[in-house]
């Protein structure tokens, strides 16, 4: 089979798992709670009853946006490796004549095709609701940023996903991990009410620069090649670290014998 | 009647500490708790919502009522899941008072997370002076725990056979958060927004908590989230006995 036949039977499997993905999440709660609901009422928080330059309400609106966009990857994607072993399909997932961890990726790019999606469309409904004005210059690249930061965030729910197998506290720890990502990423409240100690973790997440490039974008300001270069690399990072981690999880299973095991 | 509520409410405890143990407690639990207490309060200090006091009583009862009503549904959805209701029925207690003196555990549970919480984030945030200021109102927070467990349980009652139960548990908790005056308070004073809100728990009891602090007594507000709370207890109770009832006339049940 010539390297590009390969690729489009890869990218066939990356589709139909996302497409997989994407009609498996139909049934759960969690894209309307995380998707809808938590959005919406963190915007009727932070909108309710102040009179916001569009400048502001852009900066809350990209902020709630990436908080959720949080929330819903630690959430839906960190879980769908434990799910394809509670199901009993991760060991028909790791003999397939393809590689897992394309299955894993498209997985969680439907996953975090859909948060983003439903993220998108509450908080344009809302801010058409609230009637707040939002300012977005340069939409070309705004999206394209979006894209760009979803993408990475597809990186870190590999990352999530891998690790959330090899330990049954999974649930448990992304509880955990919800509030300090948020605060520590600058995500909703900005770093400059956090005391200097705290600010350098945000370097090391991705959503954070999400939020600091669309906002940057969205309100005129030039936008750094560095925090580009940073948010690719992190998303890069994160997915590299997923793979390495999920090799180790199947590795770890096949001696153990517990592949199946939930 | 005595010796078998104080049975039902032993062994609550031992599941609760079985499904989570000190440890789950400790590692995941608490410090979830403190860090929603820390985000609440400084979200509401950017957006000058209030002073802390205000933030603090508001965030401290959100982080009791994720407790006691969204994961107080599990009293009922453990019924489902061990297919156990239909001998819960035929028991010598009303299945509306099991559920009750089972979320007990939730409601301890959800008030040991505010004390922790008013501890440590009252001294992160600079503001000591709040821990004195809030512990002597706990009775208050003891009050809103019930009103809330009433409210969760009436929801989980409904929700749990359509297995929406986490669907429903949130989307009250977040009802209560935009509803309750844990921030922010939706609608104008008189509209008929603001007319819904106060039949929610909460409602009545943090502002209550809140006027004590100020230094004004307002027991006509704790008065109210007492009736609140009898209210919740008496829905989750109908549906729970219009439930049974169906079941037995036309082999519906749905907590089979």
């Amino acid at each position: 089979m010539s390297a590009a036949a390969r690729a489009l039977r890869y990218l066939e499997v990356v589709l139909a798992a996302a497409r997989l993905q994407i009609t498996g999440m139909r049934g759960s709660p969690f894209p309307i709670l995380l998707g809808v609901v938590q959005p919406a009422a963190y915007l009727v928080i932070t909108m309710h009853g102040r009179a916001l330059t569009p400048e502001a309400a852009t900066t809350d609106m990209l902020g709630t946006a990436m908080m959720t966009l949080w929330g819903s990857t630690i959430w839906s994607a960190g879980g769908i490796l434990r799910r394809e072993r509670a199901q009993g399909t991760m060991p028909q997932l790791i003999r397939s004549w393809c590689d897992a961890r394309v299955v894993l990726f498209g997985k969680c790019l439907g996953a975090v095709a859909v948060s983003g999606t439903a993220i998108s469309v509450t908080t344009t409904v809302m801010m058409l609701a609230l009637g707040t004005p939002v300012h977005v210059d340069r939409p070309l690249l705004f999206v394209a940023l979006a894209v760009l930061a979803a993408l990475s965030t597809v990186g870190l729910a590999m990352l999530l996903g891998s690790l959330f197998i090899l330990t049954r506290a999974a649930v448990r720890i992304s509880e955990a991990l919800m509030y300090p990502v948020v605060l520590a990423g600058g995500l909703l409240i900005p770093l400059t009410l956090m005391p200097s100690w705290l600010r350098w973790p945000s370097w090391f997440i991705s959503l954070h620069w999400a939020q600091v490039l669309t906002s940057e974008c969205a309100l005129g300001r030039s936008v750094q090649p560095g925090q580009v270069a940073a948010l690719a690399a992190l998303g890069v990072l994160y997915a590299a670290a997923g793979v390495a981690v999920f090799g180790r999880a199947v590795d770890l299973g096949r001696r153990r014998g517990t592949l199946e095991f939930f | 009647m005595v010796w078998r509520a104080r049975l039902v409410c032993r062994l609550s405890l031992s599941d609760f500490l079985v499904v989570y143990p000190v440890r789950v407690f400790l590692s995941s639990m608490l410090p979830q708790a403190l860090m929603q207490v820390l985000f609440l309060v400084l979200l509401g200090r950017m957006l000058h919502l209030g002073d802390d006091t205000f933030l603090m009583t508001g965030a401290l009862a959100q982080v009791m009522v994720g407790e006691t009503v969204i994961a107080v549904a599990d009293v009922l959805v453990d019924d489902k899941d061990s297919g156990t209701m239909p001998s819960l029925r035929r028991g010598v207690m009303p299945v509306g008072l099991v559920a009750a003196l089972r979320a007990w555990v939730h409601g301890a549970h959800g008030l040991v997370l505010l004390v922790c919480c008013l501890l440590v984030d009252s001294l992160l945030l600079g503001s000591p002076g709040l821990i004195l200021r809030v512990l002597p109102l706990l009775p208050l927070y003891v009050l809103m725990a019930l009103s809330s467990l009433g409210l969760g349980l009436a929801g989980a009652a409904v929700a749990t056979g359509r297995r929406s139960d986490v669907l429903v548990g949130n989307l009250l908790n977040t009802v209560i958060m935009l509803g309750s005056g844990v921030l922010v308070s939706l609608g104008h004073p008189g509209g008929w927004l603001r007319a819904l809100t106060e039949l929610l728990p909460i409602a009545h009891g943090l502002p209550a908590v809140r006027e004590f602090i100020a230094g004004r007594s307002d027991f006509r507000d704790v008065g109210w989230e007492f009736v609140v709370a009898l209210g919740w207890f008496g829905v989750m109770t109908a549906v729970l006995r219009v439930q049974s009832v169906r079941a037995r006339r036309t082999g519906f049940d749905e907590f089979a």
